[in-house]
């Protein structure tokens, strides 16, 4: 009350101060200017003199006490004391585990410790791991360019199988033109940043996976979460960010999904995602890493899949080391998207370009899809069938769609923390691949990780399993999961 | 440093203020047309805006054709480069069939293992068999084979650390590693944000015309003085971690340093004594707001520093981050990231720590990518035991990212045993000595031609300054054309005045490519050289003046006179120089130097010390501010051998009192009170 009070009376008597100086102003001569002709009233010299003293008034900066400068003997001291921690905090024993080593490559059967096993633990969705046309082409590329190209693609890393690959992903989606990553992790958190920048609104699902929560961390937009594939949640939470602040519609907005995800298995219904957008007028950042070569007919992806013309998501990556069995990534969409990206992506513009064998196993591997419609319908029944049989599991739920290639087995109760959720999952893991020579692996999380969805078994289901293998998989979890969990509960 | 010849920073500015102006008229009259057309997209904020739009539509669409040049061979010392051809000035440019045969002076091939290579190509091929081109899973879902187990003992080893992690690509190492360290594991941020962000905060100043041109000049300002670029903090991240960075780091380490949120301090390039300016400071000042002393402080550099040609000063740095330590253990830990270096320096290539005699102990982090000397692609840390345990547990590199494509393990495998000659040849040792003698002859011939390079020697790397934009386009074109093929480097890589060509040097580039190369870029300068074109030739007196004379100094002519003079020349320069110094000048230049500057700094004092010295019979020149930096005007001397002793006695003499007189013994060596007391008596 006091202060206010205080302030008011300092105020009025400023105002009279003012008012004093106005009529003393009006007398003075050399109030009464005339510019460009036309004779200026003394008020505006008054008015133009305050505006002056309330502009330098809070240029200033507010009071702050001095602070004294600290000598270099306090420097030398405060040095001298400072004691940091050590590098890394003390190692703990879940640390210690190494994850089994292969002895052979990834295929659907691989050599662990001797011993065959089923492998699901890799995402060779359409089994093309081992296939004769893809050696055929990494080996005549490796004969004729080496392996690595031993230079960012804007110094002379641009070898020409880069951009043949560029184009055929660009013909096989139907999109006018595509620009290749040499890492597939890399993808994500380049092109992120090169289109969201500071101010822009951002939203997204909470489960996506770290390259793109990093490529969000690096853009520095603003970034507005919503639950996990709920589009209610995410209609509510574009209403809010749109309805309360007339500003946003004038920001660049994005909604980033990934197809499926890779923290759940879950399928984004981009058909509803793609009207939201419409209606409040986002742009749609898609990732179509464990998609691309697996949803719809002909393998197209999430976009085919739920029959939207492609030009509606206005920016599409994925990694090429999933269903195309090579490496590295790609972004796809419109010619700007792509050719803003060839200068303003870290990730492209500052790393050596992909190794060239790498490119032209991807170009093989799509022309194998184009040709081999099959290989889909067969991921697609392995997937059923494998369902089906780990329904009625102990202890564990299926929490990813029927038709995701990864297959993600959540703890029905989890016991609290995701520490021991994890220990447990390990052990079924561990257990399953001793005991009956399927290597399945568990959903682990980096400490950088901000996902805060329940952790999980993760089954790649590729499409060179056989029967027997799957039968093998979803029995011995069930007997695994069996034991291990009425143990626990 | 790099300083800057005055003049040529005002041309090149002009060039950029030329460059920026046209562009921003012919965006002017462009908004004029699709205001007529009316644009289609309605409600939706242009997808690219500001100034890095303007940036690539204006400038870098001009000088297009010299990036991302595809070439259609591995990138060896030789490579065919396509030539590409536009419709719509340069906008787009189209592949064709022709190639031209190029000698390559851009790639990273530092050991020549970029092309196929008779050694290392069966084995990968071998390996492509047994394991495939890609495991499709992350190291820990299915991802590590034997190969890469072998392949992280091989590197530990080689490094000189007790254990290395791999990952798949260099780029993601720093950027994945760096927040691991150092970020705050699990952020407090809720992942359900029910209050709307401020957007109001963020103000929109995209819709007038006029708003978005100051932005964009504020902004070409600020990058242009980029210094710190990627100085920043974000305190609501901070969990008491610091990052002390060389302010040319790469882009991967920034945008690692970044992504951990932790707070990141910059240090002068490659300057130890700023590093501990700002080490001294920050553990003075402690956390920001809660003055907290810091958790941990990590310094990160660069072996190599890829657009410099520099090694980092490492023995310094290190016994300044060993300084700043306490209680046994802890100091402030150092990072380097040796891409550019592992494999291509050092007695047996591995890298700057062999080269510079610091023990590897002493650098806590070691980074390096495979994509360079290895021909290969990929990244991989090496630290003690416990590190690289840690990581692989936490590292989203480890976990997420697909594991290394075998083939490239196997070649990195391969070669590395090539240079340590496991192979059973002593061809590791010839490319290691190779890559050396070929790095220091070029280095040296270009400096003989005249260039400005940058750069250590026994490095590689050979930044040429070229600083006018201009330039730029026009150096890369007309190497093009006479089949070397260089990097041309601008703006938003180096800083906007600082542009260059890079030059990296082979293990497999011959003599023979190297001398042709270097009569190459002699045609280049007398191309565009004027004197070249349009000067009379020599007259044929003043040639034979020339013949004779070198006869002379060779002692050809039957007398020792040659021999004379040269000893002459040098024991008066070293005399005058040391009088002049004696007397408190402030002389610039070496020992044995016949030219001496003597800095006069002062407009008025430039008249009237030639005017002074010329009464008292010794003529002397003056330079001022075209010549030299607007401050740094001077008067030099250039010492003969025809001078005799007495000559120089009393030219000193003469020297001394106007020097006295003009007052410019900025150095009085040894105040000797008494006598300079004497010496303003006079005066007055
Ligand atoms: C210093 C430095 N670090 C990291 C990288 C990235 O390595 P890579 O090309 O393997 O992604 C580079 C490449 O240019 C580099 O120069
Ligand atoms: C480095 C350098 N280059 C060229 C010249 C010009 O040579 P000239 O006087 O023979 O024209 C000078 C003269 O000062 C010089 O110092």
């Amino acid at each position: 009350m006091e202060l206010s009070n205080n302030i008011a009376t300092t105020f009025m008597s400023s105002m009279k101060n003012a008012s004093d100086w106005v009529t003393f102003a009006y007398d003075a001569p050399f109030a009464r200017a005339v510019v460009f002709g036309v004779p200026i009233g003394g008020h505006l010299f008054v008015e133009g003199l305050l505006l002056v003293v309330i502009l330098f008034l809070l240029s200033q900066k507010s009071y702050k006490p001095p602070k004294r400068p600290l000598t270099d003997k306090e420097i030398d001291e405060l040095c001298d004391e400072w004691a940091p921690e050590s590098l890394i905090p003390p190692i703990e024993a879940e640390m210690e585990k190494e994850p089994p080593v292969l002895e052979s490559a990834a295929g659907p059967h691989t050599i662990i410790d001797g011993k065959d096993v089923v492998n699901f633990a890799s995402a060779n969705y359409l089994g093309l791991m081992g296939h004769e046309k893809l050696l055929e082409s990494c080996t005549t590329a490796l004969e004729k360019y080496g392996v690595g190209s031993c230079g960012p693609r804007g110094f002379y890393g641009t070898i020409d199988v880069h951009l043949d690959c560029e184009a055929r992903i660009a013909k096989f989606l139907g999109t006018p033109d595509s620009i290749l990553y040499s890492y597939g992790l890399s993808t994500m958190f380049s092109a992120i940043p090169a289109f969201c920048k500071k101010g822009d609104l951002v939203i997204v699902d909470e489960g996506v996976h770290w390259s793109i929560q990093n490529g969000l961390h690096l853009s520095k937009s603003t970034i507005v979460y919503f639950k996990h594939n709920n589009m209610e949640s995410l209609r509510s939470t574009l209403e809010k960010v749109t309805q309360d602040n007339k500003r946003a519609k004038k920001l660049r907005r994005y909604i980033v999904v990934e197809s499926v995800y890779q923290n759940s298995g879950q399928i984004a219904p981009l058909d509803e995602i793609i009207r939201l957008k419409e209606k409040y007028r986002f742009r749609v950042l898609l990732d179509e890493s464990n998609s691309f070569g697996v949803l719809g007919e002909s393998g197209r992806g999430l976009t085919e899949h739920y029959k939207v013309p492609i030009e509606k998501v206005d920016i599409i990556t994925a990694a090429m080391g999933h269903a195309l069995a090579s490496e590295g990534g790609f972004c796809t969409g419109s010619n700007r998207v792509i050719d803003h990206q060839r200068l303003s992506s870290s990730g492209y513009v500052f790393s050596a370009s992909l190794p060239p064998y790498l490119a032209s196993a991807a170009i093989t591997a799509i022309d194998v899809i184009d040709t081999t419609p099959q290989l889909l319908v067969k991921l697609r029944d392995n997937v059923k069938v494998l369902c089906t049989g780990l329904k009625g599991i102990q202890g564990l739920e299926l929490a990813s769609d029927i038709l995701s290639p990864i297959v993600f087995l959540a703890l029905k109760k989890s016991t609290g923390s995701l520490k021991s959720d994890l220990q447990l999952l390990e052990d079924i893991a561990d257990r399953v691949l001793k005991e009956h020579s399927v290597f399945v692996v568990t959903s682990k999380r980096s400490t950088l990780d901000k996902c805060k969805l329940p952790v999980g078994i993760r089954l790649f289901v590729s499409a060179a399993h056989t029967e027997s293998d799957l039968q093998k998989a979803y029995e011995s979890l069930k007997s695994v999961a069996a034991s291990v969990l009425t143990g626990q509960n | 440093m790099i300083i800057i010849p005055y003049l040529t920073a005002l041309t090149a500015y002009f060039s950029y203020v030329l460059l920026f102006v046209f562009g921003q008229l012919r965006d002017f009259f462009r908004k004029l047309i699709d205001w007529w057309k009316a644009s289609n997209v309605q409600g939706y904020a242009p997808i690219c805006l500001g100034l890095e739009d303007f940036y690539i539509r204006r400038l870098y669409h001009r000088v297009q054709d010299c990036f991302q040049r595809p070439i259609s061979s591995p990138p060896d010392a030789w490579f065919d480069v396509m030539e590409r051809v536009s419709n719509d000035n340069n906008k787009t440019l189209k592949r064709t069939r022709k190639v031209s045969r190029c000698l390559n002076l851009g790639s990273y091939n530092y050991l020549g293992f970029a092309a196929p290579d008779e050694y290392c190509t069966p084995r990968v091929i071998q390996s492509l068999e047994k394991y495939f081109a890609s495991t499709c899973g992350s190291r820990v879902e299915g991802g590590t084979t034997a190969l890469h187990d072998e392949l992280e003992e091989v590197v530990a080893k080689f490094v000189g650390k007790p254990a290395a992690l791999v990952t798949g690509m260099g780029y993601v190492t720093n950027s994945a590693i760096l927040p691991v360290l150092i970020g705050k594991s699990l952020p407090k941020e809720s992942s359900h944000l029910t209050t709307v962000p401020d957007i109001q905060s963020n103000p929109m100043p995209l819709q007038t015309s006029t708003w978005q041109s100051l932005r964009l000049y504020s902004g070409l300002i600020r990058l242009a003085f980029r210094q710190n670029n990627h100085q920043e903090t974000c305190y609501f991240m901070t969990r008491g971690g610091l990052i002390i960075s060389d302010s040319l780091n790469h882009n991967s380490i920034v945008n690692g340093a970044r992504g951990s949120g932790a707070t990141v301090g910059v240090f002068q390039h490659n300057t130890p004594c700023h590093l501990e300016k700002v080490l001294r400071e920050h553990i003075a000042a402690g956390q920001p707001r809660k003055n907290r002393p810091w958790k941990k402080i990590i310094v990160v550099i660069e072996g190599i520093y890829s657009m410099e040609g520099e090694f980092c000063k490492l023995p310094e740095i290190i016994s300044i981050c060993k300084k700043y330590k306490c209680i046994m253990y802890a100091k402030a830990y150092v990072y380097m990231d040796e891409a550019h270096s592992i494999g291509a320096v050092g007695k047996s290539g591995r890298g700057v720590c062999e080269l510079l005699g610091v023990d590897t102990a002493d650098v806590d982090i070691m980074m390096g990518t495979f994509s360079k000397s290895f021909g290969s692609c990929g990244g991989y840390i090496a630290g003690s035991k416990e590190l690289i345990q840690y990581l692989k547990h936490t590292c989203p590199a480890h976990l997420y990212g697909t594991s290394l494509s075998p083939p490239a393990a196997q070649q990195i495998i391969s070669s590395i045993k090539v240079i340590l000659g496991e192979d059973g040849s002593n061809r590791g040792a010839q490319k290691l000595t190779q890559i050396r003698e070929n790095s220091n002859y070029f280095r040296s011939e270009l400096q003989k031609m005249g260039f400005e390079v940058l750069g250590d020697n026994d490095s590689p790397v050979m930044p040429i300054m070229l600083y006018n934009p201009a330039k730029i386009p026009a150096f890369s074109r007309e190497c093009l054309k006479r089949n070397v093929a260089v990097v041309i480097v601008g703006f938003p890589a180096t800083p906007l005045l600082l542009s260059r060509a890079r030059i990296c040097i082979s293990a497999a580039h011959t003599r023979e490519d190297m001398v042709r190369a270097l009569e190459e870029l002699i045609q280049y300068l007398k191309y565009t050289s004027p004197a070249h074109l349009y000067a009379t030739s020599i007259s044929p007196p003043a040639a034979q003046q020339i013949i004779s004379s070198i006869k002379v100094i060779l002692g050809e002519d039957g007398s020792s006179r040659g021999a004379q003079k040269l000893t002459q020349i040098r024991e008066n320069s070293n005399y005058f120089r040391s009088e002049l110094q004696k007397m408190g000048f402030e002389v610039l230049g070496d020992n044995d130097s016949p030219v001496m500057p003597i800095m006069l700094y002062n407009p008025a004092k430039i008249p009237a010390f030639s005017r002074e010295c010329l009464k008292r019979n010794v003529a002397v020149v003056i330079v001022g501010f075209p010549a030299t930096p607007l401050l740094l005007s001077r008067a030099r001397i250039c010492i003969s051998a025809a001078h005799t002793r007495e000559d120089m006695v009393r030219a000193l003499e003469v020297i001394s009192k106007v020097g006295d007189m003009v007052g410019i013994k900025y150095f009085p060596a040894e105040p000797k009170k008494p006598q300079l007391e004497e010496n303003r008596v006079k005066v007055e």
